[in-house]
C-alpha cells in the first residue's frame, strides 16, 4: 500500500516516564521527497517527536500513548529503534551527537559497518562535505562546530535514508555557517532524492528550504501551512522571523502571555 | 648474588601476574563499556571455566587445547547469556541493579561450577615441569604459558578495537549509545556481543591462571583483585589494562617480599588498598576517558 506520504503521524501523545505529557495530539504529514519543518520555541516538544518517530524515546522510558506513526504504510509507533531505523529512519540527534573520540574517518567506518557499506559508499560524505576529507584523521571532537555538523548530516547520508530527521542543525553556529550548512542541505535533499523532516528554532533558515511547516508550541501545533504562506503570515513574521522590532524568538516569552494562537 | 637472583625472579613472577590480572581487567573493561556496570559474575565465570578444561583433561582426557578451546566457547555462552538475561532487561535502569543481579549471577554460577567439579575437587592442570634459566631468571613452561595467553588476548582485543569495523563500531556503542542508535547502529547485537567476547577474555585469563595456580574455587579471589587493575587502568580503557595489571602485580609481588616478614598476608591484599586509593583519589583511573568538550 503506497500512501502518498510517506510518514503519517496521527493525533499522537508522547510521554515521558513516568507521567510527564509531552506531546499532546499532534498529527503531521510527511510527502515523499520533500522537506518539512517543526519549528517552535525551546521545551515545545520537537525533539520529542523527533525520537518518538525514530523509537529512540525509548532509551529515555517514554512511549507513545495514544494515536499512531506510521511509515510507508507500517505502524512504527513504539516500535524497538533498531527496527526502526532498519526501515530506513535516520535521525541526526540535535547538539552534533557524533563520536567524540573516534576520527572522521572511524565515525564513517562505525556506521557503514552498520548499513554493510563499503569505503567506496563512503566517499558520500567527502562528497557534499570536502572539508572533511582534511580531516579524516582528526579526532572527531576536535572539529569545529560546523564541521561536527557537517559529520553528523554525512554520517546519516551513508544510511541511504528514506526519511531523514534532522534536528536543529543550526544550533549554536555563527550565520555563515548555518548558510553553509543550509545550501549543503538543499543540494544534497535534491541530489539524493531524499525526504527531510527538519525540527529547527531558526525558523527563518528553515522556512527558506522547506516546503511545509508545521509550528509547535508546548506539545500542541498552532499552526501550519505551505513554507511560502508561513513566510508571509503576520504573526511567523512577527513572533519567529523577528521582522518587526527584530525580536526575533526571544520574544516567545511576550508572545506566550498574549496567547494568540493558542 | 642472593638478592639480585630473588629481585629477579620476583620481578619476573611480577611480570606473569601482571599480565593475568590485565587480561581479568579486560574483561571488567568491555562489559563496563557497552553496559556501564562491573560485572561481578566475572570472578564465577574464571572459576567455572578454570574447573571446565581441569575436568575435560583430568577426568576426561581431552588434550588440553581441546579443552581450553571448548572453555573459551563456553565464556562466550555465559557472556552473551548474563547480556541476554540481566543487561538488556535492565537497560535505562540504575546501573547498580545490574551490578546487583551479576552478583546473584556470581552464585548461580558458583553453583555450576560446583557440579562441573564434582563438589570442588581441586587440582592442578598438569602441564609439563618444564623449567627455564634466562639469566637469573629461572622461568617455567606454565609462565610462558600464561604470558602468551593472557597477552595475546589483550593485543588481539587492542587491535580489533582500533582497526576493525566491528571494533570501531564497539567504540562507536561505547561511546554513546543513544547516538549509536540514532544512526542505525545495531547496539543490541554489539552490547551482547561484547559481553560474550569479555567472557571469552575471562576464559582465557582463567586459563592463564590455572597454568600458574592450583585450580580451586579460591581462583575467584584472583579476579576480585583484578578489579584493582581495572580501576586503577580506568573502567573505560582498554590499552590501560597492561599498565593498571603490571602495576598491581609488581606492588603484590614485592610487598609480599617487604612486608610478609613483618605482617604475613598483607601483600596480597595490596589490591583493596589500591582500589580505595584510585576510588578516593582518581575515580576514572589513568587511562579513563577524558571526554573532549570544545569550549
Ligand atoms: N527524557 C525526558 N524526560 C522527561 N521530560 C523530558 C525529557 N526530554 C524532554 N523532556 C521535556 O519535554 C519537553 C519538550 O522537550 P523537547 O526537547 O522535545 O523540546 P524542543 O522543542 O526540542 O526544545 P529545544 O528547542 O530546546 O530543543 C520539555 O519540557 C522537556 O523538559
Ligand atoms: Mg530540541
Amino acid at each position: 500500500m503506497a500512501s502518498k506520504h510517506l510518514l503519517e503521524v496521527n493525533n499522537i501523545e508522547v510521554v515521558y516516564h513516568p507521567y510527564i505529557l509531552v506531546l499532546k495530539g499532534i498529527s503531521i504529514s510527511v510527502p515523499r521527497n520533500s522537506i518539512v519543518a517543526i519549528l517552535g520555541p525551546n521545551g515545545a516538544g520537537k525533539t520529542t517527536l523527533l525520537k518518538a518517530i525514530s523509537g529512540l524515546i525509548k532509551l529515555e522510558r517514554g512511549k507513545v500513548t495514544k494515536g499512531s506513526i506510521i511509515f510507508d504504510g507500517e505502524h512504527i509507533e513504539n516500535m524497538e529503534p533498531e527496527n526502526i531505523s532498519r526501515r530506513g529512519i535516520v535521525y541526526v540527534v540535535e547538539g552534533r551527537r557524533i563520536f567524540k573520540e573516534l576520527t572522521v574517518e572511524e565515525n564513517i567506518e562505525a556506521v557503514a559497518f552498520a548499513w554493510r557499506r563499503s569505503s567506496r559508499d563512503a566517499d558520500i560524505v567527502y562528497k557534499y562535505f570536502p572539508r572533511l576529507k582534511a580531516k579524516r584523521k582528526v579526532r572527531a571532537g576536535y572539529l569545529s562546530g560546523g564541521e561536527q555538523q557537517m559529520l553528523a548530516i554525512g554520517l546519516a547520508l551513508l544510511a541511504k535514508p528514506k526519511l531523514l530527521l534532522l534536528d536543529e542543525p543550526s544550533l549554536g553556529l555563527a550565520p555563515k555557517i548555518v548558510a553553509e550548512l543550509y545550501q549543503n542541505i538543499r543540494e544534497l535533499y535534491e541530489e539524493e532524492k531524499l525526504t527531510i523532516l527538519l525540527a529547527e528554532q531558526n525558523a527563518r533558515k528553515a522556512l527558506e528550504i522547506a516546503d511545509y511547516g508545521y509550528i509547535l508550541e508546548n506539545g500542541r501545533i498552532v499552526l501550519e501551512g505551505p513554507a511560502e504562506k508561513l513566510r508571509e503570515d503576520k504573526d511567523v513574521r512577527e513572533f519567529y522571523l523577528g521582522v518587526t522590532g527584530r525580536k526575533g524568538y526571544r520574544s516567545v516569552k511576550w508572545y506566550r502571555r498574549k496567547k494568540r494562537w493558542v | 648474588m642472593d638478592t639480585l637472583y630473588l629481585i629477579a625472579n620476583t620481578a619476573f613472577q611480577a611480570l606473569v601476574m601482571g599480565f593475568i590480572y590485565a587480561a581479568l581487567a579486560l574483561g571488567y573493561n568491555i562489559v563496563y563499556r557497552v553496559s556501564k556496570a562491573v560485572n561481578l559474575a566475572e570472578p564465577e565465570i574464571v572459576v567455572f571455566t578454570a574447573y571446565v578444561v581441569f575436568v575435560l583433561s583430568a577426568y576426561y582426557h581431552v588434550p588440553i587445547p581441546a579443552a581450553f578451546t571448548l572453555s573459551l566457547a563456553l565464556g562466550f555462552g555465559v557472556g552473551v547469556a548474563l547480556e541476554r538475561l540481566l543487561a538488556r532487561p535492565l537497560r535505562g535502569r540504575p546501573v547498580a541493579a545490574l551490578m546487583a543481579a551479576t552478583l546473584g549471577a556470581y552464585y548461580v554460577l558458583r553453583g555450576m561450577s560446583m557440579v562441573v567439579s564434582r563438589g570442588f575437587e581441586m587440582g592442578s592442570l598438569g602441564l609439563p615441569e618444564t623449567y627455564y634459566s634466562i639469566g637469573p631468571v629461572r622461568a617455567s613452561l606454565s609462565d610462558f604459558i600464561a604470558i602468551c595467553v593472557s597477552l595475546s588476548v589483550i593485543v588481539g582485543i587492542v587491535l580489533m578495537h582500533r582497526y576493525t569495523r566491528l571494533g570501531i563500531a564497539m567504540r562507536a556503542v561505547s561511546e554513546d549509545a543513544f547516538g549509536a542508535s540514532a544512526y542505525g547502529l545495531p547496539v543490541t547485537v554489539l552490547t551482547m556481543l561484547s559481553w560474550g567476547i569479555a567472557g571469552v577474555v575471562s576464559a582465557a585469563a582463567a586459563f592463564a591462571l590455572a597454568a600458574k595456580a592450583q585450580v580451586s574455587p579460591m581462583l575467584d579471589f584472583y579476579a576480585i583483585k583484578a578489579l584493582a587493575a581495572s580501576l586503577l587502568a580506568g573502567l573505560d580503557s582498554i590499552a590501560g589494562v597492561v599498565v593498571g595489571g603490571l602495576v598491581l602485580g609488581f606492588m603484590e609481588q614485592f610487598g609480599s617480599l617487604a612486608l610478609d616478614p613483618i605482617l604475613p598476608g598483607l601483600g596480597n591484599q595490596l589490591a583493596f588498598i589500591v582500589m580505595l586509593v584510585v576510588l578516593l583519589f582518581k575515580p576514572y583511573g589513568l587511562f579513563g576517558t577524558e571526554r573532549i568538550e570544545r569550549v
